[in-house]
């Protein structure tokens, strides 16, 4: 069925974007994952302005974010000190990639901008997945993930940064600048990219912050929560490139889609799913350098100035 | 006096343009003695003065009826609203296709089509009629500016915005004809004009505009005017709605789990 966005200003085929987020949802359901990495792209490859696919995708963001943390509420597994200063960060840097995000269209660059990034991001991400993957076949180990206490001992520098503070619930004594630092980059790239960016956020906190790992998935959700939020609102007001029915399509296919990814995942065995996922990252991927490398069709573009 | 009046047109060709516009002229001043000079020699309606863009929009049609009194030919134009384009060109910069060099061109049609009488409608280009002859100002100097207008150019006509070929004018006797201009749904929004041009003696005669104003109907419309107006609100309802399906889904899945 045929439906017209009033945002976008396009006629689109509904069952198409309702299937690609139920899609994506149903990978979210059974990986945990945001997803938002990877219908920004699909929606872009089926003709969504960028502009409206990042803004639109930023709202979106926000319902599979509540539903997420919402679980780990329940039992208790959110910093929200830690997470309301990382979502201050956040919202800071929504400001000021918005900016980035304008400057860029101004430019003519946006395209390129956000295909760049997404290509080294996904390609980060999938090879890094493929490769963690497929080694988990050939060794087997037996790790516990579910740790109270990060091991993991956070570099000096760290330690010399200025307005420490007390996280009684990850016990941590650190400078607020540090989770303010990376809810600041999780922020510009949710407001130039319309991802969560959890897969650089949950690695972040591990590694750089030395928070708990049972705290750091629904502390991540919790400040996301904010930040898109932040993100979707500049959008809308700034750009005005948040299309409500988009939105809409994109809610319900990934609600469906998630719950079915969670039936499903009790019969999924975990590292054969993770090739899966990781080889369709590595797929948006290469389309993307292809698009980007290879001579184009047509070299020219245009752009309606209002 | 009216039919030797009329005699007189037919008669000095040359004189064309001016006994028209006497004509015209004396029709008004005797309009209600002689109603039968008060018809202009081309007059031209839609059927519709507006085409509405729903939610379930998948294109449509803009119809204009028309009435020749005066001998000629009969050209159509419907133009979109006219904006500024920017034509951008992508360039090889180490291994990337990067936009570089570009080109504003000012008052662009957002949409053109248009029909002829005449099967050899390019012999109307003259008269700056047809996709080939709309005219592209550029606002500042490019190497090899006809190819970015040419892209354009190529770009609108695959979009089915620019016309390949002219549409199909129907005459419905000699002098009654109508046109059906297909829309696409990607149709842009705004006030178009329909202009009908009589041309004779291998001049522009007369000509008529008609406007329809191609918009957002009902919800559509309601959406967008809302996030214009107040995009912060807008914004709020989008997050209350995306809230409240985020904590909806979690509900069932505790149900179901």
């Amino acid at each position: 069925m045929q439906i017209y966005l009033p945002i976008a200003e396009m006629a689109v085929e509904m069952e198409g974007i309702f299937f690609l987020s139920a899609f994506v949802g149903f990978l979210s359901g059974i990986f945990g994952v945001g997803g938002g990495f990877l219908t920004t792209p699909f929606l872009i490859f089926i003709g969504i302005p960028p502009t409206v696919a990042v803004g639109t995708q930023a709202s979106q963001l926000v319902a599979s974010s509540m539903t997420g943390v919402l679980g780990h509420f329940r039992r208790g597994n959110v910093d929200i000190k830690m997470g309301s200063v990382m979502l201050l960060g956040g919202i800071l840097g929504t400001f000021v990639g918005i900016g980035i995000f304008k400057l860029l269209q101004y430019l003519g660059q946006i395209d390129f901008a956000v295909s760049v990034l997404y290509i080294v991001l996904l390609g980060s991400i999938g090879s890094l997945m493929l490769y963690e993957s497929v080694s988990s076949f050939f060794v087997k180990k037996k790790r516990n993930v579910r740790k109270e206490f990060n091991t993991f001992k956070s570099s000096k520098f760290i330690h010399l940064l200025p307005y420490k503070m007390r996280f009684p619930r990850s016990k941590l004594f650190v400078s607020a600048l540090v989770p303010g630092g990376i809810g600041f980059v999780g922020g510009v790239l949710a407001s130039i990219l319309g991802i969560g960016g959890g897969f650089i956020l949950v690695p972040a906190m591990i590694y750089i912050l030395g928070m708990p790992i049972l705290l750091v998935a629904g502390t991540s959700l919790y400040q996301i929560i904010f930040t898109a939020a932040s993100a979707t609102i500049l959008h809308a007001t700034l750009n005005g490139t948040v299309d409500i029915v988009l939105a809409l399509i994109l809610i319900a296919g990934g609600v469906v889609g998630a719950q079915l990814g969670v039936l499903f995942a009790r019969f999924v065995k975990g590292n054969y799913a993770r090739v899966v996922l990781a080889i369709l990252i590595m797929a948006v991927c290469t389309r993307l350098c292809i698009d980007l490398f290879l001579e184009p069709v047509d070299v020219y573009s245009y752009v309606v100035v209002l | 006096m009216c039919i030797l009046m009329w005699w007189c047109c037919r008669m000095r060709k040359f004189l064309f343009n001016v006994t028209l516009g006497l004509s015209i002229g004396a029709a008004a001043l005797f309009a209600s003695a002689l109603p039968a000079l008060a018809v202009s020699p081309l007059k031209i309606d839609v059927a519709y003065n507006h085409l509405d863009i729903t939610t379930g929009f998948n294109g449509g049609d803009i119809v204009v009826y028309g009435k020749r009194n005066w001998r000629g030919e009969i050209a159509l134009v419907i133009k979109g609203p006219e904006r500024d384009v920017i034509v951008r060109r992508k360039e090889n910069i180490l291994g990337a296709w990067v936009n570089k060099s570009w080109v504003r061109f000012k008052s662009v049609p957002e949409y053109y089509d248009f029909s002829t009488s005449v099967s050899d409608y390019k012999s109307f280009e003259k008269y700056g009629i047809g996709v080939d002859a709309i005219s592209f100002v550029a606002t500042n100097s490019e190497k090899k500016i006809d190819r970015y207008k040419d892209a354009y150019l190529a770009q609108q006509r695959a979009r089915r915005l620019y016309a390949d070929e002219p549409s199909n004018m129907e005459f419905l006797d000699p002098h009654f004809f109508k046109t059906r201009f297909q829309v696409p749904a990607n149709v842009p929004k705004g006030v178009y004009t329909v202009t009908a041009y009589l041309i004779d003696q291998g001049r522009i005669a007369y000509q008529e505009e008609v406007q329809v104003n191609v918009a957002q109907v009902g919800f559509n419309s309601h959406v967008n005017k809302f996030s214009q107006n107040n995009g912060f609100s807008y914004a709020a309802v989008c997050l209350f709605i995306a809230l409240l399906s985020g904590w909806l889904s979690n509900k069932v899945a505790r149900r179901s789990a």
